[in-house]
């Protein structure tokens, strides 16, 4: 299959837009006896939705920032195209039995710089982001790292200071990079820096406002790879104007594919979508104050809302409704049988209300945004839909920043989140659903602290035998669905648009869809 | 010295002061709307989906400078304002003004391209509708510039995306490469954001290229002119033409001035980066350093082409000199 496209790639030859130096390389590779018939080089243009506002590898400054940086740094592992874990700078690794020590072979790879990938570099990649002062998003999970030791250049051992199996899938962050020891040590602090990764493509500039530009790293660890030249980075913060870019061929891919916009891709011969279910709508309560502190309220909400007028009304019907909690199929925790464990059911909703004391309803302030309109359109459908149980919502649009801001403050009773988990490991689930020391947070219902919850999500970290683990989850669901801390709205499809000409490209799918960027190692256009 | 040049010095000089004064208000008034604008800029710079710590948000916080009274952060501000620094970027540590000037010729350019645009095709059509009043062609070209005037800069850009590069594929749909790398595809880029902007402005100006001639047309001195026997091209376009220029310049530099606002829009919608798209990401992260140097260039280049208008009045109509000093 591959060698077909290869062979029709090299008959069609090159467009105008790839540079005179791609070609004369293409042609210098394609003499290359290994790749008779590979079409390589050319430049991929690459609509982001947004601007990153830093590059830094250990901060997660959303989707366009991390699909450049998967094209610059690698980790010691990271998640493939299949969204499963995939051995990068570490060529292998065990886990102790106990889960409290990890240690890791390094693969021969190399910097942008020319030197080596040396078990120095880990540690001091690793102690950048555990550092006291670091603005590491993900410092407080790999902050479990105790030790670092490095028995000679290519090993790296971990030593837990209690036992952490998700620590692996923390590791496969885009955040988790691993950059020379060297760099860190003169340009760590520097937000500005040019950054250097053992990635498949090199930093070459950034025009502020307008573009990002990388190039190919011959020093690359996998053989033949990556396939493209260059790929230049294109910043479309209005959806509008990236769907145009894509389709008069200004750009050859572009992400976040407005839903409205869906259908007249697919409908274009020269075009089409790579869609993915991975990120979720749902409703987060103030748990402080009733009538939302009582699980009977939010069950009645989660049986109140049919959520096709959701789906219909702020997603141009491109969603599947979750009636349980939002497990994606095959993750650990997903189970068929209580992934509908609700229904739209307004008899049950009101029977519900009338227990819990409100059998008129009430009135209830929803927050979510003006700026996004699914968010916007989410709150204006599930508004509606309360109306019929009697609960009265009133809508609280500040802009996104204003929004994030009451979340944070907890100043809501009840909020429209779109959102999805970090990590393929359950534990995931952490973030949202335990208590703990910080109780008003972006992603959990305020002052939510169920003992039974945190207890399990505690011994999920701990265990390391899936078969018990599994168990552990599935306890979770269940208390989770009888507490039901939040109410899942849907599903909704998360797309790139690609010209026909782009081959190579997957969107990964579940939650790992804002990690696809790093296929573009994989990417070629005809 | 003479004295009408020192009058011209003085009303310059008037003129300058007046402007600083603006300018200094409106500072004022930008650094304290950021302020009261709701959102925290710590919290979306520490990342909205990576819940924080209060350790984390404090030293950050403490590191901006955010944790000190506002008004000391106001005259820390101004201060380095006056000397033309306006602070790094919250997000990354980038200087302000490095934006501003690479984006502010980028606003300037496309601006310029407009009135051009506009100029071009509004002051014929204003004359050509003045000239023949009441007739066929007039109330055409009167219902055009109408239409012209109503509809919205975003739809005019749209329906020129529409027709130009998803249709037709003349014209890129929007993006922006710079000239010194490849000129043409510069101007292919500039021909549709100027267009869309240009195009409800010519109306404007046709309408008030019109009006303006209507009315000197009028006047006793074209009839004495006429009755000389002067021919009617040398009436039209050394007398007439003339005294009309003054409304219709001025109306060209205030819509200058307006521009700055229509380019919120039209750079939005062509992925034109200057200043506006600047702006506008800076307003939604709450980056106040950002927002506030972006703005007061705005506001410097707004003051600064009234003043231009101003004086160049003066040249044309030499009774407002005299009327001023």
């Amino acid at each position: 299959m591959e060698k077909t496209n290869k062979q029709a790639q090299a008959k069609k030859g090159y467009s105008m837009k790839k540079s005179v130096l791609g070609l004369i390389f293409a042609l210098a590779s394609s003499v290359s006896v290994h790749q008779a018939l590979a079409a390589e080089g050319g430049t991929l243009y690459f609509g982001l939705s947004g601007e990153p506002s830093t590059l830094d590898s250990t901060i997660n400054a959303g989707t366009p920032a991390r699909t450049i940086r998967l094209a610059i740094h690698r980790g010691l592992v990271n998640y493939g195209a299949d969204g499963k874990l995939s051995q990068e700078l570490a060529q292998s690794y065990e886990v102790s039995t106990d889960a409290l020590t990890y240690t890791f072979k390094l693969r021969n790879a190399k910097f942008h710089d020319g030197s080596p990938v040396t078990a120095q570099d880990v540690k001091a990649s690793i102690e950048r982001i555990t550092a006291a002062d670091s603005k590491a998003t993900y410092r407080n999970e790999l902050g479990v790292i105790k030790a670092i030791d490095t028995p000679d250049a290519n090993t790296v051992k971990l030593t837990l200071s209690k036992p952490f199996v998700p620590l692996i899938h923390y590791l496969a962050l885009p955040e988790s990079a691993i950059v020379p020891a060297a760099w860190i040590r003169d340009h760590g602090k520097d937000p500005n820096a040019t950054p250097i990764g053992a990635g498949p493509f090199k930093f070459s500039t950034w025009e502020r406002g307008r573009e990002l530009t990388v190039e190919k790293f011959e020093g690359y660890y996998k053989k033949g790879k990556p396939h493209l030249d260059d790929v230049h980075y294109v910043f479309y913060a209005d959806e509008n104007t990236r769907v145009n870019a894509l389709k008069s061929s200004d750009v050859d891919i572009i992400d976040y594919v407005p839903w409205k916009d869906a259908a007249s891709i697919e409908a274009d011969s020269n075009l089409k979508l790579a869609s993915t279910t991975g990120p979720f709508m749902m409703l987060q309560f103030n748990t402080k104050f009733e009538p939302f502190s009582k699980p009977e309220v939010r069950q009645a909400v989660s049986y109140a809302i049919d959520r096709a007028t959701v789906i219909n009304t702020a997603f141009n019907g491109r969603g599947t409704p979750i009636y349980g909690i939002a497990v994606p199929e095959g993750y650990m925790g997903y189970s068929k049988e209580k992934a509908n464990y609700f229904s739209y059911d307004i008899a049950k909703a009101k029977a519900l209300l009338a227990k819990a004391g409100y059998p008129n309803g009430f009135e209830a302030r929803l927050l979510s945004t003006a700026q996004y309109g699914f968010h916007n359109n989410t709150a204006v459908a599930v508004q509606a839909e309360l109306a019929k149980i009697g609960i009265k919502a009133k809508l609280d649009l500040p802009d996104w920043s204003g929004r994030i801001a009451k979340n944070n403050a907890g100043d809501y009773d009840f909020l429209v989140a779109g959102t999805a988990g970090d990590i393929a490991d359950p534990d995931w689930l952490s973030n949202f659903f335990y208590g703990g020391q910080q109780l008003v947070r972006l992603n959990n219902s305020a002052h939510f602290n169920d003992p039974v919850i945190n207890e399990l999500l505690d011994k999920g970290r701990i265990t390391l035998e899936a078969g018990e683990r599994e168990k552990i989850y599935g306890q979770f669901v269940d208390r989770a669905l009888e507490q039901s801390p939040f109410v899942y709205l849907m599903w909704r499809d998360q797309s790139f648009g690609l010209r026909k000409v782009v081959k190579g490209f997957s969107n990964i799918p579940g939650f790992l869809t804002f990690q696809s960027g790093i296929t573009v190692e994989d990417t070629e256009v005809e | 010295m003479n004295a009408s040049v020192t009058g011209a010095l003085l009303l310059v000089g008037r003129k300058l002061l007046t402007a600083l004064i603006q300018l200094l208000v409106i500072a004022t008034l930008i650094f304290s709307v950021m302020y009261i604008m709701p959102g925290d800029p710590v919290l979306l710079l520490l990342g909205a989906d990576s819940n924080p710590s209060p350790e984390a948000v404090a030293s950050m916080r403490s590191q901006l400078g955010l944790d000190q009274p506002v008004v000391s952060q106001y005259f820390v501000w101004l201060w380095r304002a006056l000397r033309l620094d306006f602070g790094v970027s919250l997000a990354n540590g980038y200087p302000v003004s490095r934006y501003v000037l690479s984006n502010l010729p980028r606003t300037l350019e496309l601006a310029f391209a407009a009135i051009i645009v506009a100029t071009l095709i509004g002051v014929p059509l204003g004359i050509a509708a003045a000239l023949k009043r009441g007739s066929l062609r007039d109330t055409i070209l009167t219902s055009v510039a109408t239409i012209g005037i109503s509809v919205p800069v975003y739809i005019m850009g749209t329906m020129l995306v529409l027709f130009f590069s998803l249709k037709l594929g003349w014209l890129p749909a929007s993006g922006y490469t710079d000239i010194s790398r490849n000129a043409l595809e510069h101007f292919r880029k500039l021909a549709l954001p100027a267009l869309a902007l240009g195009f409800g402005l010519a109306a404007s100006i046709a309408r008030m290229t019109r009006s303006s001639m209507l009315e000197i047309l009028g006047r006793d001195f074209v009839r004495a002119l006429r009755a000389k026997g002067m021919s009617e091209r040398r009436v039209i376009w050394q007398h007439v033409l003339r005294n009309a220029a003054i409304p219709i310049v001025t109306i060209i530099g205030l819509q200058l001035g307006n521009l700055m606002g229509g380019t919120v829009l039209v750079e939005a919608m062509f992925n034109w980066p200057g200043l506006s798209t600047l702006l506008v990401g800076a307003v939604s992260a709450r980056n106040y350093p950002l927002v506030q140097g972006a703005m007061l260039a705005i506001a410097a280049l707004f003051i600064g082409i009234n003043l231009l208008v101003e004086l160049l009045y003066s040249l044309l109509d030499p009774r407002i000199r005299r009327k001023r000093t």
